[in-house]
């Protein structure tokens, strides 16, 4: 009798367990206790990417812990760590910086095949190094009323930012401002130059005389909206988020033989990461067609996934936006191993700073 | 009333509407703008539609990054004199040589840019935390040191100035009467001194609350300060709840200052009558 009673509670007590691990593992996730440090833009870019690519980290027992700021600023801090302990295991970044980012073998490869939605991409856009996860498509955004209403014509070019109605009325990207290299690289190639020779540019911008030079898309916004400023070179972003209430259009003005400049934001891993599987599977949550749409309808900025593209394309109020595969392929690509960032800020100090 | 005199009065009341205005305005802009939530990509005013939308949807982010500046500053204040008293007493009663060359040491973080700073204090965590495995850089205390370097330079700055005013005189009847160096310390110089150091105190609360130029650097995952997540924020994109956080801790720094007020007294920070 004891001894079956033993055996009783022993099964019980087996039963128990076995129901124990199976829920534990039931409930236990790929990166269980494992926390990424995701360097990226502070604000409005850091809710979406909480909202869309952390919560699912987070459902599969990750945590993700952002180190907000401008790419600029992180690599400084990547710099400042070298040799040391990496200071975050991924980073958002822009093309402008992936030339240093490779060169300063700051870059740890990405497993491209634990990464199965760069299958939805253009194959340029993404290699071991980096994986592009939007663009913005920069050119000239007018206020179509004002143009219209004082005989302007629609711009075809940079130059037409010169026209005599449009005095005090224009505004170009400052040094410091994201926008300023694919602005001033579409002035120069317009005007004669290239990415290592951007002096025709910079007379050109000179020339136009701008009333301001905006800071950031912020400071952008406030001017077009207040009609201090009715047209800009700048992103065709601008153009959704005043909706409503600045009618303002996008022209994709010709550089050399394309249209309209793209500017890049790129996911890479950094070196040193002891996550690199979680890394991995972050950027593949970067491309999932719920972030990508996000990164349009709720950034601002274009996604570059193709369903996603293929969904915005439905929407007739984002027709002023190349979304078509083939239009962004259409689009003018920086060639930032031409361009000498030190130069370009000196340059445009001793050719406009004094303005 | 001559006419002149009345003419003169109307001016000189002019001169103080413009500069209330000029000092003012933005205040009252940011206010005013908080209460739209209509457009969130660009600033409003005057505002459209009357709402409270942007300070129910202030994110939890901003409160955090408030506490963590207040902490910081609180602490840059209270450290920076702390270093600021013995400093300048030493500065201006010390016999040593070189008292020139050692008030412009303590006046050198002024002449260094913050974004200069910031990168040395980092690439100086860094070297640190390569050493020792601990790293200060996205913590309080890398936060602190940082600040303290930037803000202790006001305390010296006007500890200096009231101490090369004052009459030792005092000090040394207070010793003739048979009072301790401590006891003469507490109750004959400190008091004089109390003036330049609330102001010092104030200056530093100041200089580590709005820092951004160092604090972009520092900043991590944990530790971000208020400046810096709104500086963030406003880089990316517009907010409105920047303008309804930012009127709530404008709102709260007028508080603090009528609190100062009945406590203390504004009179200690600005009293610059000659001590005899």
């Amino acid at each position: 009798m004891k001894n079956r009673f033993a055996l009783g509670n022993g099964i019980r007590a087996l039963l128990c367990l076995a129901v124990l691990f199976g829920t534990a593992e039931a409930q236990a996730g790929k990166f269980d206790g494992v926390t990424i440090r995701l360097a990226t833009f502070g604000g409005k870019w850091r809710d979406i990417v909480d909202k869309h690519v952390a919560k699912a980290f987070e459902a599969e027992g990750g945590k993700i812990e952002f180190v907000t700021g401008q790419p600029a600023n992180n690599m400084a801090k990547l710099i400042s760590a070298r040799g040391q302990a990496a200071p975050f295991d991924m980073m958002e970044t822009m093309d402008n910086l992936l030339p240093q980012l490779v060169e300063g073998d700051f870059l740890e490869k990405i497993d491209l095949a634990k990464v199965p939605n760069v299958s939805m991409l253009n194959p340029k856009s993404y290699d071991a190094n980096r994986v592009m996860n939007w663009i913005t498509e920069e050119g000239i955004v007018y206020n179509a009323a004002k143009f219209k209403e004082n005989g302007i014509p629609v711009p075809t070019r940079y130059a037409d930012l010169a026209h005599p109605k449009l005095k005090g009325k224009v505004s170009v990207p400052d040094i410091s401002a994201g926008g300023a290299i694919p602005a001033i690289v579409g002035f120069a190639i317009e005007a004669g130059g290239t990415e290592a020779n951007i002096d025709p540019g910079l007379d050109l911008i000179a020339r136009v005389a701008p009333a301001s030079y905006w800071s950031s898309s912020s400071n952008l916004q406030t001017q077009l909206q207040n009609g201090d400023i009715w047209a800009a070179a700048a992103q065709a972003g601008n153009v959704q988020r005043l909706k409503g209430t600045v009618p303002l259009a996008m022209a994709f003005v010709p550089v050399g033989t394309k249209a309209g400049v793209l500017k890049q934001g790129y996911l890479v891993k950094i070196k040193g990461t002891r996550h690199s599987e979680a890394v991995d599977w972050l950027i593949n949550a970067f491309l999932a067609t719920p972030m990508q749409i996000a990164t349009s309808t709720e950034g601002g900025q274009i996604p570059v996934s193709e369903p996603a593209l293929a969904e915005l394309q439905k929407d007739p109020s984002l027709g002023f936006l190349r979304l078509k595969p083939q239009d962004i392929e259409g689009m003018y690509q920086i060639d930032y191993s031409k361009v000498d960032q030190a130069a370009y800020v000196q340059k445009w100090n001793r050719k406009l700073g004094r303005r | 009333m001559p006419a002149f005199k009345i003419g003169r009065r109307i001016g000189s009341l002019a001169v103080l509407v413009v500069a209330y205005v000029f000092l003012l305005g933005p205040i009252v802009f940011v206010m005013v703008a908080s209460f739209d939530y209509g457009s969130r990509a660009y600033v409003v005013f005057p505002p459209e539609t009357f709402t409270l939308d942007s300070y129910r949807n202030i994110p939890g982010r901003y409160w955090n990054a408030l506490w963590v500046s207040i902490i910081v500053a609180c602490t840059c204040s209270l450290v920076a004199c702390l270093i600021g008293i013995p400093a300048a007493l030493g500065i201006v009663r010390g016999n040593m040589r070189g008292k020139g060359l050692l008030l412009a040491l303590f006046r050198a973080p002024l002449q260094i840019p913050g974004v200069v700073s910031g990168v040395a204090f980092l690439q100086a965590y860094y070297m640190i935390g390569g050493l020792t495995g601990w790293y200060a850089n996205g913590s309080f205390v890398g936060f602190a040191l940082a600040h303290i370097f930037a803000a202790t330079p006001y305390v010296v700055g006007t500890l200096v100035s009231v101490l090369q005013r004052f009459d030792g005189a005092l000090e040394e009847a207070a010793l003739t009467l048979g009072a301790s160096r401590f006891a003469t310390f507490r109750q004959v110089t400190l008091p004089v001194l109390r003036p330049a150091l609330f102001a010092g105190a104030l200056y530093a609360f100041m200089i580590s609350f709005g820092e951004v130029p160092m604090s972009v650097f520092l900043a991590g995952s944990s530790y971000v300060t208020f400046p810096v997540e709104v500086f963030n924020t406003m880089l990316v994109d517009f907010e409105p709840t920047v303008l309804a956080v930012s009127t709530l801790v404008t709102l709260a720094s007028l508080a603090l200052v009528v609190v100062v007020q009945y406590a203390v007294g504004l009179g200690s920070f600005v009293k610059t009558e000659p001590i005899d």
